[in-house]
């Protein structure tokens, strides 16, 4: 599965590591999202063919499959989501929203389709392609020759627009302004008011769930040795998601409608619960009193069991930056924008720290440990969110120390279901769950 | 000698007690305090519950009150067992989460409502807190009228010079049901927030007539009442009233930046509950012409300011019209700022205060229930404005009202209001379980109902 090999210790991940530590930032400075290219989009017509990327089966001999479309139209949910937008449940929410048809509303298309401005595609570009080879690998109009011709190099490619999604901090930039927001396309509580489903995302995860559409071979670790570690990626999104939540809490053009902050960066089931469902209890890590709306915590929940492993000496102040957020949203919007301004900087140092490091089998070892004992420790996992989060954490660390199978297996597919919908969780029954992890594959405990 | 001098000071007696009674009656126009506020001491239920007085077993035949009411409240009425509930585990873990200093049996934010808590300065030997929401709490404290009411000399005005709460008077008893069914916005403890909810306090909701009638109520309605208090009103008047000053309390609320806000989020005690309080499973959105707000957009609390509209709109349409303006105006500005709700609530204040004495004077006699029955009906029928579990909740005791003022008024023959009170029981059903809400059962319950009200 991509994502899996671990970056062991080497000449090729010493110099990334000291390289991302110095160029990660700027390259993330100077590279732009995709769909804000300005280069144009040539569409996956050239894309396919049978020697490129559309051969039935992968070519023997590649250093690549080759059979990469084939895997993202047939399997990968991107193909199809632009179709998605012609289904009842999509109608209605733009009905709801007064938009028209789903399918051409910009807000939908935005997320549901690789959606570039009119003058930024080329004549053969479909909008109903969904979310296509350039809506992640970039605009290609100038890489395409480059990267046919054998002996393109990387950073050519790159330069000519090629978007760097083995990057882990780049990668998770690009799915989060989807999965997630980015200010120039933001989902809203109105939408999710109109019927859409609950946002839900995790890099390592999904990255693998695609599912990816390329081997973590020998050669692809000597090209590309960043983000080919499954915890790393794992770390890092959370990192950066959490620096997307604060931006949009920070940003006094997205944190509010009416007399309400933004509700979308809030926890959903915070309020979205039945009030027979008496489930307030205090949580260290929030501070907060019962009855008070909880901005969405479950990634500051992992970040924190991140840090506290992979980047102890910033851990600290991450913490305490979180409880003053929370504390801050029961004062003011000013305190709480200013409050989010200061974890966004800590998520983004996070951020760096872990994509310049490695994270071998006891790095994953522990933080499987670490959260468990947010669970069972500290009762942070009391929370849906938290609760899937970490189900989905635990499953990437139990794949990096391989222990895949038996009773942490078991316990780990009851954690599963009991994540599968919110209507149907229980912390009671995942904390039990947790208890049967931690004696099957726990250390500390 | 002595006959002469007892018949002196009876006539100064009746001059003094004249003297109070105008005052009293100028004093009953302005705000009078309630009971737990006002200057007389609170003796207890001691001196109200014996055999001979309101404590009898049965009702007395040669009364003129059922002379049982202390027993009626003590067995039946909800009041009475308000203070035990704050022993139980539901309110023990309300208290712990709210990090209140006692327990909740001994907690002022719990006990304000729970109990009837005058100032300890305010209470007799005999008073007891574990009594809970006894006599006086509504009746008011007895030290002044006590000696009156029961030497049978003071009439109903000079009682309530001596601080007998008027509680047959619909706008007084509004006003005092309101200061614990919705919170006494007077007092900085004597109000559930939003906080007090998130730690397990149960959802609250009010109607003026249906609580009365189901407290149960310890008097009869018959032509001696009427006589001696006539303000009494009948049930759709009473009905109306609480409708007004519910939502009167709710903007007057609404629009005091000391109740209004919590930290980045308006006091959310103040929005319909289950607006937010559903599964996201539950695709419940649809438009509602008297909201006009988008999906996703909190809606405030509205069920009282429909009800009030249906009432407005038959009683005095303009004072209707504004409603619906102001209204709509209303949750527009729930979407702009502060200032913006705060201004609206104001003048949707406006009107319901307007609407209070229009009420109060007004006839709802047997050709206005039949119109507000209709007017009900149709908000749901034609308008789907009962899409929402509150405002369901809420038509449904109004139709019980409406129903049983109907019947006392013989508005419609005994066997008609049989009829539609088998009809009501199916709109009860449907609103039942609030989580079990659904609307199109709501909605074939009230047309059911509906062809049945059109056939008297």
């Amino acid at each position: 599965m991509a994502g899996q090999a671990e970056s062991s210790s080497g000449f090729w991940p010493a110099m990334w590591l000291g390289a991302a530590l110095v160029f990660a930032p700027l390259a993330a400075a100077a590279q732009a999202l995709p769909q804000y290219s300005a280069n144009r989009h040539i569409g996956v017509d050239l894309c396919k063919g049978s020697t490129c990327h559309d051969a039935a089966q992968p070519l023997k001999g590649s250093n690549i499959v080759q059979n990469e479309y084939q895997i993202w139209a047939t399997r990968d949910r991107h193909a199809n989501a632009y179709k998605l937008l012609f289904n009842e449940r999509s109608r209605r929410i733009a009905r709801n929203l007064g938009l028209g048809a789903a399918h051409e509303a910009k807000i939908c298309v935005d997320c549901h389709a690789h959606n570039p401005p009119a003058d930024k595609r080329g004549p053969q570009f479909r909008v109903s392609d969904g979310v296509s080879c350039e809506a992640c690998h970039g605009a290609a109009e100038r890489w395409l020759g480059i990267h046919i011709v054998s002996g393109g190099n990387r950073e050519q490619n790159i330069q000519a627009g090629l978007y760097p999604t083995e990057a882990p901090v780049q990668r998770a930039r690009l799915c989060l302004s989807c999965h997630f927001s980015d200010s120039n396309k933001q989902i809203t509580h109105r939408i999710m008011g109109a019927g859409h489903p609950q946002i839900r995302f995790e890099l390592d995860t999904y990255t693998a769930g695609e599912p990816a559409h390329y081997r973590v071979d020998e050669d692809y670790v000597k090209r590309k040795p960043r983000g080919t570690n499954g915890v790393q990626v794992w770390a890092v999104g959370q990192a950066v998601t959490v620096s997307k939540l604060m931006e949009a809490l920070a940003d006094p053009r997205r944190n509010r409608d009416g007399i309400f902050p933004e509700l979308v960066l809030f926890d959903c089931q915070a309020c979205h619960h039945p009030m027979s469902n008496l489930r307030w209890a205090p949580r260290a890590s929030t501070g907060l009193k019962p009855g008070i709306p909880r901005i969405s915590d479950a990634n500051m929940v992992m970040l924190r069991v991140a840090a506290e492993r992979a980047a102890p000496a910033l851990a600290a102040e991450f913490r305490s930056r979180v409880l003053r957020l929370h504390q801050a949203s029961t004062q003011g919007m000013a305190q709480t924008a200013a409050a989010a301004s200061a974890v966004k900087e800590s998520a983004d140092a996070l951020a760096g720290a872990f994509a310049g490091r490695g994270f071998g089998r006891d790095d994953a070892q522990a933080l499987m440990q670490g959260l468990i004992d947010a669970g069972l420790r500290r009762g942070d996992l009391i929370d849906f969110t938290a609760a899937e989060q970490a189900t989905l954490a635990l499953g990437t660390m139990m794949l990096a120390t391989g222990r895949r199978e038996g009773a942490a297996r078991q316990a780990h597919d009851r954690m599963l279901a009991l994540t599968q919908q919110d209507d149907h969780f229980r912390p009671e029954a995942f904390n039990q769950a947790l208890r049967a992890f931690q004696a099957a594959a726990g250390t500390g405990g | 000698m002595v006959m002469s001098r007892a018949w002196d000071r009876s006539i100064v007696h009746r001059l003094m007690a004249m003297a109070f009674g105008i005052v009293a009656l100028a004093w009953n126009a302005q705000a009078q305090p309630l009971p737990q506020d006002a200057p007389f001491k609170h003796l207890g239920v001691a001196t109200c519950g014996g055999s001979t007085c309101h404590g009898a077993v049965e009702p007395f035949k040669q009364s003129n009150v059922l002379q049982n009411e202390y027993v009626t409240w003590t067995q039946k009425d909800k009041h009475a067992a308000a203070y035990k509930i704050l022993l139980n585990e539901r309110s023990q873990r309300i208290a712990k989460n709210l990090g209140l200093a006692k327990p909740a049996h001994e907690a002022p934010e719990c006990l304000n409502c729970h109990a009837h808590f005058p100032k300890e300065d305010m209470r007799g030997p005999q008073f007891q807190l574990s009594d809970g929401v006894a006599c006086e709490a509504c009746h008011g404290g007895a030290a002044g009228w006590l000696g009156p009411h029961v030497a049978n000399r003071g009439n109903h005005a000079e009682n309530i010079a001596a601080g007998l709460y008027p509680t047959e008077d619909p706008v007084k008893r509004a006003k005092l049901c309101l200061s614990c069914h919705f919170g006494d916005l007077s007092k900085p403890d004597k109000f559930v927030t939003h906080r007090i909810m998130g730690a397990g306090h149960p959802r609250m909701s009010f109607e003026l007539d249906t609580f009365t009638a189901i407290q149960p109520a310890h008097y009869r309605l018959d032509d001696d009442y009427l006589k001696r208090k006539p303000q009494h009103g009948n049930g759709v008047q009473v009905w109306a009233i609480g409708q007004a000053m519910a939502l009167s309390e709710l903007m007057a609320a609404m629009a005091d930046p000391k109740r209004n806000r919590d930290g980045i989020f308006p006091e959310l005690v103040l929005f319909d509950c289950h607006a937010c309080h559903h599964p996201m499973s539950n695709l419940r959105w649809a438009p509602r012409a008297s909201v006009g707000l988008q999906p996703g957009i909190p809606r405030l609390s509205d069920s009282n300011l429909i009800m009030l509209r249906i009432i407005a709109e038959k009683v005095s349409p303009q004072h209707g019209q504004a409603l619906r303006e102001r209204g709509l105006a209303l949750h527009k500005a729930s979407t702009q700022g502060t200032d913006a709700t705060v201004a609206a609530a104001k003048a949707v204040k406006d009107i319901a205060d307007q609407l209070i004495p229009i009420f109060a004077k007004a006839s709802m006699g047997k050709a206005e229930m039949q119109a507000l029955l209709q007017g009900v009906i149709a908000e749901g029928l034609q308008k789907g404005e009962f899409v929402d579990y509150a405002a369901a909740e809420q038509a449904t005791m109004a139709l019980q009202s409406i129903v049983a003022a109907m019947r006392g008024a013989k508005a419609v023959e005994p066997a008609q209001a049989d009829t539609l009170q088998k009809a009501l029981e199916k709109l009860l059903n449907a609103t039942l379980k609030d989580e079990d809400y659904k609307p199109e059962v709501f909605r074939a319950a009230l047309q059911e109902f509906s062809t049945v009200a059109s056939r008297s």
